[in-house]
């Protein structure tokens, strides 16, 4: 009978040790006395240095751990339990961990009553789920963009019509000596033309059109590409080194989307170059001997480089370094939307002052 | 005065039917005629016999392509060169409208003078 409680005792503490959750025991005070496998990993601690700490030693320091003791361990003591409660665990390296927890009281009964001894919290991780819903969110923000943005592209582009030619009109009916109504005339022409970009970006952004695939000649397509930013390229004195390796494979791909995605690049390239800075253009195949293989396409420029705050954005609509310039944000985001939909993956490498690197990765098929 | 080539405006958008019509007379090369409603820009185009109708594609009264449609069935209108000018999305859009628009030139909005004059010296063949 004697091992037989061994043996159950064995099992109960495999059932805590083993669960991938977070358990934690506190006794009425507040103290942890027990801590499964689990928290250890999660929180970094060993077991040595978890045990005997006041809970407010895993709890955020800014005001969650003070709430949770107000409002979350009141709860508990007063209903007997706690359930969902959204809270974050502190790490022993400061970092703090989203966790949904639930808990309950543990009593301990002797002589017929009930006396509370402490309470057992249970602890789900939550930055996985936390992950997926953000991206969810950001779906969801960019399909109502995309509706949104199409629909009023195409309404502000007949009154944009009208602005341009009625100021191409008042430029042609004022004497040339008047430069100051010129100058005025000019940068409103210019702002105009600007909101015309916008809105054409804006269409762009909001086309989810699936991809006419045919078989391309990537290298082709980036010629093809050039030679629409030859005058930029030139304007610039720009130099671009062309790194394409031989027996490159055809690339299933829409013609017209890969050239949006590599003027979008360029374009932007370019704005970030000095004069005389230069752009190379490497083409390659990635593990070409295996099933899965990929076309790796890198644009380097030697620009002004981006800071790791900015490159965590560089993909987000609207955002943009160059407002001023004109930007209008939507470039990168295009050539996201565009270079997912033939599946494949686009990122970028830079550190400020030391240029940036466009780099996408498309199946080879 | 003689060698200025005729254009119809058919487009619902009044104001820049008028811009449009005063920078192409400025720019010596054209008279132009223009109609904001479909049904009259047909009209006009029977009776001034244009050397190019620039034609809006979504107007109240009638499709740009139901009036194309209109001007190819008749003899006296069905040589005229049309030109889309129209703020729809892109091509695709407008290619993918019923009617005879696939394969005709269209210009889309917002349009500079230069670029629209430049469009239309291409289709009369200049």
């Amino acid at each position: 009978m004697k091992n037989e409680a061994l043996l159950d005792k064995e099992y109960i503490n495999s059932i805590v040790s083993d669960m991938l959750d977070s358990l934690i025991v506190l006794d009425a005070d507040g103290i942890i006395k027990t801590a499964n496998r689990a928290t250890l990993d999660l929180l970094g601690y060993k077991e040595e240095e978890l045990i005997g700490r006041p809970v407010e030693d895993i709890l955020p320091q800014d005001g969650g751990g003070a709430a949770f003791k107000d409002t979350g361990l009141k709860q508990l003591s007063k209903n007997g339990f706690i359930r969902g409660y959204e809270i974050a665990y502190r790490t022993k390296a400061g970092e703090e961990i989203p966790v949904i927890l639930s808990g309950s009281i543990m009593y301990r009964e002797s002589n017929g009553s009930k006396a509370p001894m402490g309470s057992v919290c249970v602890a789900h991780d939550m930055r996985e789920i936390k992950k997926l819903h953000s991206e969810l969110l950001q779906c969801d923000r960019l399909a109502s963009l995309g509706t949104l943005s199409s629909g009023i592209a195409h309404e502000i582009k007949n009154p944009l019509a009208i602005i341009i030619q009625g100021l191409a009109f008042l430029k042609s009916s004022i004497p040339s000596a008047d430069s100051l109504s010129h100058d005025a005339i000019a940068r409103m022409e210019k702002a105009g033309l600007r909101a015309a970009e916008i809105v054409k970006d804006l269409l762009s952004f909001a086309r989810q059109n699936p991809p006419a695939l045919e078989a391309l000649d990537i290298p082709c397509v980036i010629e093809e590409t050039l030679s629409f930013i030859e005058h930029q390229i030139n304007s610039k004195n720009i130099k671009i080194v062309r790194q394409f390796k031989p027996q490159l494979p055809l690339i299933k791909a829409d013609a017209s989307q890969m050239k949006q995605v590599f003027l979008n690049i360029l374009l932007n390239a370019i704005e970030a170059l000095k004069q005389g800075g230069s752009i190379t253009i490497a083409v390659e195949q990635l593990r070409p001997e295996t099933s899965i293989s990929y076309l790796q396409i890198r644009f380097a420029d030697t620009g002004c480089g981006i800071s790791e705050k900015d490159l965590k954005m560089v993909f987000d609509p609207f955002f943009s370094t160059k407002q001023k310039q004109g930007g209008t944000g939507l470039g990168l985001s295009v050539a996201k939307g565009i270079v997912e939909r033939h599946k494949g993956v686009i990122w970028i490498e830079s550190k400020p002052g030391c240029g940036a690197t466009v780099i996408i990765n498309l199946l080879v098929t | 005065m003689e060698n200025k080539r005729k254009l119809l405006i058919i487009d619902d958008e009044e104001d820049f039917c008028h811009f449009v019509k005063l920078n192409l007379e400025r720019s010596g090369k054209f008279q132009v005629l223009v109609a904001s409603q479909a049904q009259a820009g047909i009209s006009l185009a029977r009776v001034n016999q244009p050397d190019l109708i620039l034609l809006d594609i979504l107007m109240p009264d009638m499709d740009g392509s139901q009036v194309a449609e209109n001007l190819l069935l008749e003899p006296t209108t069905k040589n005229i060169p049309i030109v889309f000018l129209t703020a729809l999305a892109q091509k695709k859009e407008i290619e993918s409208a019923e009617g005879v628009i696939g394969g005709r030139t269209f210009i889309a909005k917002p349009v500079t003078p230069q670029e629209l004059i430049a469009r239309i010296e291409m289709v009369l063949g200049k």
